[in-house]
């Protein structure tokens, strides 16, 4: 089973989120910022992180910088969830250790695809 | 006798040796210093404890444009702008009765006034000595009107620099801002329509079909308008790559597949072979073509119109064209065509949809491709949109 974190501080998209990914019978945990988000990533290690970009205190960009950093982290999928969509941006998630990127509003059937492929690799 | 006498003789030729040598070395010293002076790029000026002029270099006389004989013994206050020259009065009464200096030791900015009668902008240096209990002045001046410029136009760089960054950060945020409830519009309404939770009715499957198509609508405006602003603001650029032409545009047609089904239009291409590959930003290029393909299908017959998509190498520039057979273009209504915001007749308008700017942003990425863009048409028989694009780009095209 995939261990997901989805970090998202929206109430609307997180409710969103939740309900596609019930809806596609996956299981995951939630935090609602950076600093809850690398609380939790140190606590257990997870498969697949769902990072959305704008997040209060501490932003995603910066929050999977230190987890990527942390250990056992290395090899673990963030796919950053963002409204922001202007050119540049994602060569800035992508330096930062983004492996991936979902822009909002969603394409669900992308994001279906996208999470097929990165929970596919079940151990 | 005669050996004290010749000693003295030769003590004293010793001693006017020596004088001469204490001399020359005076005189070389005072060669040297001068020499210093004389040739120094800045105005040095000398002046007693009254302000008046003792020495004056060359510099001084290029500064100011007196020679020496003319302000030698002259009091300080010609070479001030008469506006000032009151409150350097009180500055050198002040000096004289406290002895204590203004500026003495520091350097400062102020005017001075030329023989021409111009003014020019100096920095001053401004030391002081005493010989005995008379107190001397000395300056060193330096015309610093070239770097109050660059100060200036540094400043003016900054204050674009900081203007352009906020205006980039609200474009920005404005995205994010706007994309953000659009999400839950689109994203619940997905969710309903693919019946995630739960059947639908058929009128139920009406209304979400009806909020998507609003939510959607709305999403393509948001990034027209973005995008147009972006534009305008200069902060759009193009990633220039070499391009596959029919793979490209086999790529946006089948981005129109579905609503040329669904408005009974067939999709043709004339592909020339010889065209194979051109240097474009890919994204845009993509979006040039699909947004006239989406035009023509658009203002295509009801049922079975046509769209052909044409290309042919002209030399150094690729001609790209895409025909519809539709209700055609007034001649009148050719130069509105590409303006923003502007929809032909808003009777149509409303019918047709669409954000009245997608002409107005293809024709500016054409244009910043260093291409052209026109079109040609017979109304009630069909149009032609017909764009040249360089086969080879300028790299790093950023646009004006």
């Amino acid at each position: 089973m995939t261990k997901l974190l989805v970090v998202e501080d929206d109430f609307m998209d997180s409710r969103l989120i939740c309900d596609i990914l019930k809806a596609q019978g996956l299981t995951f945990h939630y935090a609602k910022d950076g600093i809850e988000a690398i609380d939790m990533a140190r606590k257990m290690l997870y498969d697949l992180i769902l990072m959305d970009i704008k997040l209060p205190r501490m932003d995603g960009i910066e929050t999977t910088r230190i987890i990527k950093n942390m250990t056992n982290y290395k090899k673990v999928p963030v796919i950053a969830l963002t409204a922001y969509a202007l050119e540049g941006d994602k060569e800035r998630f992508l330096a930062a250790g983004l492996d991936d990127y979902i822009s909002k509003p969603f394409d669900i059937s992308d994001m279906i695809k996208k999470l097929e492929k990165y929970c596919s690799h079940d151990q | 006798m005669i050996k004290m006498i010749s000693n003295l003789l030769f003590q004293q030729k010793k001693t006017e040796r020596s004088n001469e040598a204490i001399v020359e070395m005076a005189k070389e010293s005072e060669e040297h210093f001068h020499s210093i002076i004389q040739s120094a790029n800045d105005a040095i000026i000398t002046a007693d404890s009254k302000g008046d002029i003792i020495f004056w270099n060359n510099g001084a006389q290029n500064l100011f444009g007196y020679r020496d004989e003319e302000v030698k013994g002259k009091n300080l206050t010609f070479l001030i702008p008469e506006r000032y020259r009151d409150a350097h009065q009180k500055g050198m009464e002040r000096l004289l009765s406290t002895g204590v200096p203004h500026f003495i030791g520091k350097t400062v900015e102020l005017w001075g006034l030329r023989k021409d009668g111009s003014e020019v902008i100096i920095e001053l240096s401004l030391s002081t000595w005493k010989t005995g209990d008379k107190v001397f002045y000395s300056g060193i001046l330096r015309d610093i009107t070239e770097r109050k410029y660059l100060e200036k136009l540094h400043l003016e760089n900054e204050r674009l620099a900081y203007a352009s960054k906020a205006k980039n950060d609200f474009l920005s945020n404005m995205s994010h801002e706007l994309r953000t409830p659009l999400n839950a519009v689109l994203g619940f309404s997905e969710l309903l329509k693919m019946k995630k939770v739960g059947n639908l009715t058929e009128k139920q499957e009406e209304y979400v079909d009806n909020i998507r198509y609003g939510g959607r609508h709305l999403l393509n405006l948001i990034s027209d308008i973005l995008d147009f602003s972006k534009i305008d603001a200069g902060k759009m650029e193009l990633v220039i790559e070499n391009i596959s032409v029919p793979e490209t545009l086999n790529k946006s047609i089948v981005m129109v597949e579905e609503i040329a089904k669904k408005n009974a239009v067939s999709l043709k291409e004339e592909l020339d072979p010889e065209l194979e590959f051109i240097e474009a930003d890919k994204q845009r290029f993509t979006q040039i073509i699909f947004n006239l393909l989406s035009n023509a299908i658009k203002f295509n017959k009801k049922k079975g119109g046509t769209v052909t998509v044409t290309t042919k190498t002209e030399g150094d520039m690729a001609r790209f064209s895409v025909s519809d057979t539709g209700i055609g273009i007034k001649e009148e209504d050719k130069n509105k065509l590409f303006k923003d915001f502007e929809q032909l007749d808003s009777g149509i308008s409303r019918k047709y949809e669409g954000t009245g700017l997608g002409l107005a942003i293809t024709k500016k990425l054409v244009e910043m491709h260093g291409g052209k863009i026109w079109v040609d048409s017979e109304f009630g028989v069909g149009s032609t949109f017909t764009f040249l694009l360089p086969k080879k780009a300028n790299k790093g095209e950023k646009n004006t």
